[in-house]
């Protein structure tokens, strides 16, 4: 079985939220070290450590600890030039993916 | 059928269905997400990603990306493209995408692409009054159906307006040439402003805010996704009057718990077995 990276995971949101480690080691209630090293893999993430960074980031618990298995299973299309990867896409519309999954599960209907 | 047929059937088809007649197509963000109930989003990503769509095929759920970008000719052509991968389920399994490829379905979506936003046929009805086709009438052409002047010169000579020659000339066209020669600068700025501004996904991010207002998800969901702070977030749906649900926790009085008999004597026996045991066993 493949070791699923949480710190990089983590890093994934925390960039994606636009937060600096600081502010949200702080919006978490986790100190800016313990965060660091949590990032780095020194360290472990506790489950109630990975719910406040949930809330904290915007993504799903499942995205930070690799459980969503939308990335498993989506199929794309895209239009790139000079042999982009189109990481940064990929990963923003994987997060509308996981998002939209989760409000599945927690039975909030569609709006419009 | 090749892909010049197929995407132009494809095209008509999608407008027809639609009923979108022969018109030029405005905010195609919109017109996407309320035509097909695909969400849409505008991204801050890198120059080479110029547009990406996702499917989850257990739940159906189709996501476009395009990039914020200065060209909003091209974001169009981009967002019509990746319109023509799902009209044509170009799907790919995620890990074998090779995203820079040309392959006859890229070629299929382009086709798809340049037809959908100027249809051939309100391409001529548009010119039936036109004597002289010329570089004003390119510029005309691409400021109505807001195409960049390649497509727009491959349709006119598709229609028999131009010869392969003129086309070739004015293949190296741009629209901010043709927007400052023939007096649409501000309108062309307006549409670079408009092109180049972040737009989160409107239906997931409708659904989110009721996430939000049921409480289960935070303000910071809604800020990442349209990628403002939460306290700006919080701030706009509180002024919308929305605010997250509380769900009260009702605690007991511990007075009004019942009377609760325990009999202990058969733990008291038990330990006292225990220490009979010891007792015994530490004998010599």
């Amino acid at each position: 079985m493949t070791s699923i990276n949480i710190g990089a995971l983590i890093e994934t949101a925390r960039q994606a939220a636009g937060l600096s480690q600081r502010a949200l080691a702080e919006a978490a209630g986790i100190s800016q070290p313990t965060l660091s090293r949590i990032i780095s893999g020194d360290r472990g993430a506790k489950l109630p450590e990975i719910v406040a960074i949930s809330w904290a980031t915007g993504y799903t618990v499942a995205q930070l600890t690799g459980a969503g298995t939308v990335a498993d299973r989506v199929q794309c299309a895209a239009r790139a030039t000079n042999g982009s990867g189109m990481a940064q896409m990929r990963d923003a519309l994987l997060h509308f993916l996981e998002l939209d999954d989760y409000l599945d599960e927690q039975a909030i209907p569609a709006t419009i | 059928m090749n892909a010049e047929s197929e995407g132009r059937v494809a095209a008509e088809r999608f407008r027809q269905e639609h009923r979108l007649g022969q018109q030029p197509l405005g905010d195609l963000v919109t017109l996407i997400e309320q035509s097909t109930g695909i969400d849409v989003a505008v991204l801050d990503v890198g120059p080479d990603e110029h547009g990406l769509t996702m499917r989850d095929p257990r739940r159906g759920a189709v996501f476009i990306g395009v990039a914020r970008t200065r060209h909003p000719m091209r974001q169009r052509s981009s967002l019509a493209h990746e319109l023509g991968h799902v009209v044509f389920a170009d799907w790919a399994d995620n890990t074998a995408c090779d995203w820079s490829a040309r392959s006859p379905t890229e070629s299929r979506a382009d086709v798809f692409a340049r037809h959908l936003l100027l249809p051939l046929e309100g391409l001529t009805d548009f010119l039936a009054e036109t004597r002289a086709v010329n570089l004003a009438t390119l510029s005309a052409v691409v400021q109505r159906f807001l195409v960049s002047p390649q497509i727009a010169a491959i349709a006119l000579e598709q229609a028999g307006l131009i010869d392969a020659a003129t086309k070739g000339e004015w293949m190296s066209v741009t629209a901010p040439q043709l927007a400052a020669r023939f007096g649409w600068s501000d309108k062309y700025q307006a549409l670079q402003v408009d092109a180049d501004r972040r737009r989160a996904p409107r239906r997931l991010l409708a659904r989110a805010i009721q996430g939000y207002a049921d409480g289960v998800v935070s303000a910071q969901t809604i800020a990442t996704l349209r990628g403002i702070t939460p306290d700006v977030a919080a701030t706009e749906l509180r002024d919308a009057g929305v605010f997250p649900a509380r769900h009260p926790v009702s605690w007991a009085d511990p007075g009004e718990l019942p009377e609760v008999q325990v009999d202990l004597s058969a733990l008291d026996d038990a330990l006292h077995a225990i220490d009979e045991h010891r007792e015994t066993a530490s004998e010599p």
